[in-house]
């Protein structure tokens, strides 16, 4: 037995109308529509994308220290577009999983992008700069110096690409994660609160 | 931060400490209360850039969306990897 929201009337089973005020009953027992199965590889691709190249780009990647900034960003890109699939209906699972697949993305896309990028800054001449300003710190471990002066070795170095695309997977692929999940809470007004 | 300059700014810091509270305090996700946060947040940042930056007012906000934050992005995390075990565990 239910009752009438409009007058408080106790209704019979499968009512379609109420007997005292004659309004319209809907049946809260029937099945919800299916929800339509989420197709995340397109709005991760686009956020990816977003996100890869903006990492990488110098001068303007150094917004990525505002939280990861463009990770974040596209993150939320690719929530968004996932959100035109179910309108309102995203759990904050799906902005997660949106997120994620669009960071690991990114991170592919910013590693390739650096590649040229390496070549262009990681001269000889920077190469010089960075062995005269360890220089002021005799007493640093001389490995440490080591490490330090490889990774600014000049041209293109493959241990400096694949460290650059671990942390750039881990890095890129959480701050998007988070990206997603918070775009979830700013687009579903109706559905988390 | 004893004399020497903190890594991150006020604000990065305040939203890190908010949110590391927010996690630890297993409060359950309030979307609306994000949404208030960041608006707040967006508007102390114009009004810095206009008109006054106080630091008492950053460190709030910031706290406020980091704090907020926080528990959503746990319940994010929860949900991905409930649903995708769950998923994976599905008969074909």
């Amino acid at each position: 037995m239910s009752q009438c929201r409009q007058c408080g009337a106790t209704l019979p089973e499968n009512s379609q109308y109420c007997l005292q005020c004659g309004t319209e009953i809907r049946d809260r027992q029937s099945p919800a529509p299916p929800e339509t199965e989420l197709e995340f590889l397109k709005p991760a691709v686009t956020g990816g994308l977003l996100l890869g190249v903006l990492s990488a780009l110098p001068f303007v990647s150094s917004l990525n220290i505002i939280c990861c900034l463009w990770a974040q960003v596209g993150g939320g890109l690719a929530t968004w577009f996932l959100n035109k699939q179910r309108p309102g209906g995203l759990k904050y699972g799906d902005g997660a999983f949106a997120g994620v697949i669009s960071g690991l993305i990114g991170a592919f896309i910013a590693t390739l992008i650096s590649i040229p990028v390496q070549l262009v800054l990681f001269t000889a001449e920077s190469y010089a700069q960075a062995q005269e300003f360890l220089s002021r710190f005799p007493t640093m471990n001389p490995n440490l110096r080591e490490a330090i002066l490889q990774f600014v070795s000049p041209g293109f170095s493959l241990s400096r690409t694949i460290i650059g695309l671990l942390m750039n997977m881990v890095l890129l692929g959480l701050f998007a994660m988070a990206g997603g999940i918070l775009t979830v809470a700013i687009v579903n007004r109706k559905k988390v609160d | 931060m004893d004399g020497e300059p903190l890594g991150l700014c006020i604000r990065c810091t305040s939203i890190s400490l908010g949110f590391l509270v927010g996690l630890m305090v297993l409060a359950q996700p309030k979307a609306r209360w994000f949404r208030w946060a960041l608006a707040m947040t967006v508007c102390q940042w114009l009004l810095a850039l206009a008109i006054i930056d106080s630091e008492v007012l950053r460190v709030i906000t910031a706290i406020a969306l980091g704090g907020t934050a926080a528990p959503i992005v746990r319940e994010g995390v929860e949900e991905m990897f409930t649903e995708r075990i769950r998923t994976a565990h599905e008969p074909m």
